[in-house]
């Protein structure tokens, strides 16, 4: 291979990195607020459970018994199920991430790109099928698609451009085929850098609701064993 | 509208020129989501058959796929490069325009429902409890019940709801329809045109077509055609389509910056925004509470 089609690949290889990189960081990015917003409501509710937050008791007993039964002891309580349930979400949310990584692995569509810059080069460069094969290996590594271009699994386009006997013509398609690849990766990194802020928003506003829910919760009964009390079962303190 | 005789023409030319380039076509739709093979295969079919009927009807309803096949020459090797660029590329009137948007309205949403949880759920019984207390609200509080008794009052913010909605939406086609990537596009449409040696007429009222506006006349140029574009037709065919790219890649320039800052000054509004709104509704059910327990303490 000659020094330009050497260059052609290594960019490929670089732009393949880069865009591995900036996967990382968007979702590093999405990811840290909610695991923020978590981490603190986690912090609230340890800190409720376990440094005698001002008993509700000693706040609801002058309105009488019935609104000290209603309310004591009831916040300290409801903040168990909406941790769990923050919780579970967590794990679905985390779950959900680690089988689209698994599952689909190869849909980025970069890899596919990388493959058909590699062996455009190579049919630029005027060398064999079998070498171009040899160098594609030897380029993607573990990445390179299966039978690429010869074989029923290759992907449909790279297949074509790589079936045309010419080399330049066959050099030319297969650019343009990675090219087709590349638009499609970016397309996809386009919606991830938008839609992931927003997962990770209503994540973290769900942990958030539930938080808000086991707080005002308790108080909305307390409230309402206030407003409904008998009328001789608080003196006249509020007035 | 585009005129049937100049659409034949133009179908009947590509059938003729670019039959060999079938299977890349099929491969492509292969490779697209389902949603968006339809163009895609339907070219393909009016190729193979060499139909020039059901290649106009196909061409009527998908114009943006068809330009490439109308302004490249038979055996050009860059056909399959401006295919891929028509099928992968960004789309002119965005399906994905809404996606800066997700962010904003996100913290809308979670706001609103928010919101409406306290105003459904727990203002009603504060309500009753200063009601049966004789409580002195403060201002605030007072204005927090009013709005949450115009959140109950479910059809009047509803009706609100709509017409943002209508409002928005009127204001995204506006913008879309005269924004600078139509610009870009109908530019772009227009080098390739002018370069392959359609004659000048006929190229502008194609790109025009192609990206759904109506045909401007270079003699009195306005959005889409630029008056940068309208002095570079001026050259030669193959001067004037590299100055028309490059006026094409100002315009995408545009567009990639308009988006990302519309994207965050939306972000950041909403995000101010919402935290007034419910940093102050929570201040209003608050104050008074607390003053309840500091006088019970």
């Amino acid at each position: 291979m000659d020094t330009t089609s050497r260059i052609d690949c290594a960019v490929a290889v670089a732009r393949v990195a880069a865009a591995d990189c900036q996967d990382r960081w968007q979702t590093r990015a999405a990811v840290a607020y909610p695991a923020f917003v978590c981490l603190l409501a986690g912090l609230g509710m340890w800190w409720l459970g376990t440094s005698g937050f001002p008993q509700e008791g000693a706040i609801v007993s002058p309105m009488g018994a019935v609104a000290a039964d209603r309310g004591n002891g009831r916040m300290l309580r409801s903040v168990g199920w909406p941790a769990a349930s923050g919780g579970a979400a967590l794990m679905a949310a985390a779950a959900a991430w680690w089988l689209s990584r698994r599952t689909r692995p190869r849909q980025s569509g970069r890899h596919e790109a990388l493959a058909c810059e590699v062996r455009a080069a190579a049919a630029a460069a005027g060398l064999s099928a079998a070498d171009e094969e040899r160098i594609v290996r030897a380029v993607c590594g573990s990445h390179a698609p299966r039978h690429h271009g010869h074989g029923s699994a290759a992907p449909p386009l790279a297949a074509v451009a790589a079936s045309l006997p010419d080399p330049r013509e066959r050099a030319e398609a297969l650019r343009a085929t990675a090219d087709f690849y590349w638009l499609l990766d970016d397309r996809r990194r386009q919606r991830r850098q938008w839609l992931l802020p927003a997962c990770g928003i209503v994540t973290a506003g769900f942990v958030v609701l539930l938080y808000g829910i086991a707080m005002f919760g308790p108080l909305a009964d307390f409230m309402h064993a206030i407003a409904t009390r008998p009328p001789n079962a608080s003196g006249s303190a509020a007035r | 509208m585009m005129p049937d005789a100049l659409l034949h023409r133009h179908v009947s030319a590509a059938v003729a020129r670019h039959g060999g380039i079938v299977p890349a076509i099929r491969a492509i739709a292969a490779e697209l989501a389902p949603r968006e093979r339809r163009p895609w295969v339907a070219i393909a079919d009016a190729l193979a058959r060499g139909d020039v009927a059901a290649g106009a009807t196909a061409a009527a309803a998908d114009p943006a796929c068809w330009m490439p096949l109308f302004s490249t020459p038979a055996g050009d090797p860059r056909l399959l490069g401006r295919i891929v660029a028509a099928a992968a590329g960004p789309p002119v009137a965005t399906p994905r325009g809404w996606l800066p948007l997700v962010v904003p309205l996100t913290l809308v949403a979670l706001a609103f429902g928010l919101l409406g949880a306290l105003a459904f759920g727990f203002t009603p019984l504060l309500e009753e409890v200063f009601t049966e207390l004789n409580m002195e609200l403060p201002p605030l509080t007072q204005r927090m019940l009013g709005t949450a008794a115009f959140i109950r009052g479910i059809w009047k913010p509803l009706l609100l709801g709509v017409g943002l909605v209508i409002a928005g939406w009127g204001l995204t086609c506006w913008w879309i329809r005269r924004g600078p990537a139509v610009a870009a596009a109908y530019t772009r449409h227009l080098a390739r045109l002018v370069e392959s040696g359609v004659p000048q007429d006929e190229a502008v009222e194609l790109a025009a077509w192609a990206v759904g506006v109506p045909p401007v006349s270079p003699a009195r140029p306005r959005r889409p055609l630029s008056h940068a574009a309208v002095a570079a037709l001026a050259h030669e065919p193959a001067v004037a389509g590299g100055l028309l790219d490059a006026v094409a890649e100002c315009h995408a320039l545009r567009v990639a910056g308009t988006s990302f800052a519309a994207g965050s000054l939306w972000s950041t509004l909403a995000f101010g925004v919402v935290l007034l709104t419910v940093g102050l509704y929570l201040i209003g059910i608050l104050l008074p509470l607390i003053n309840l327990i500091r006088q019970f303490s």
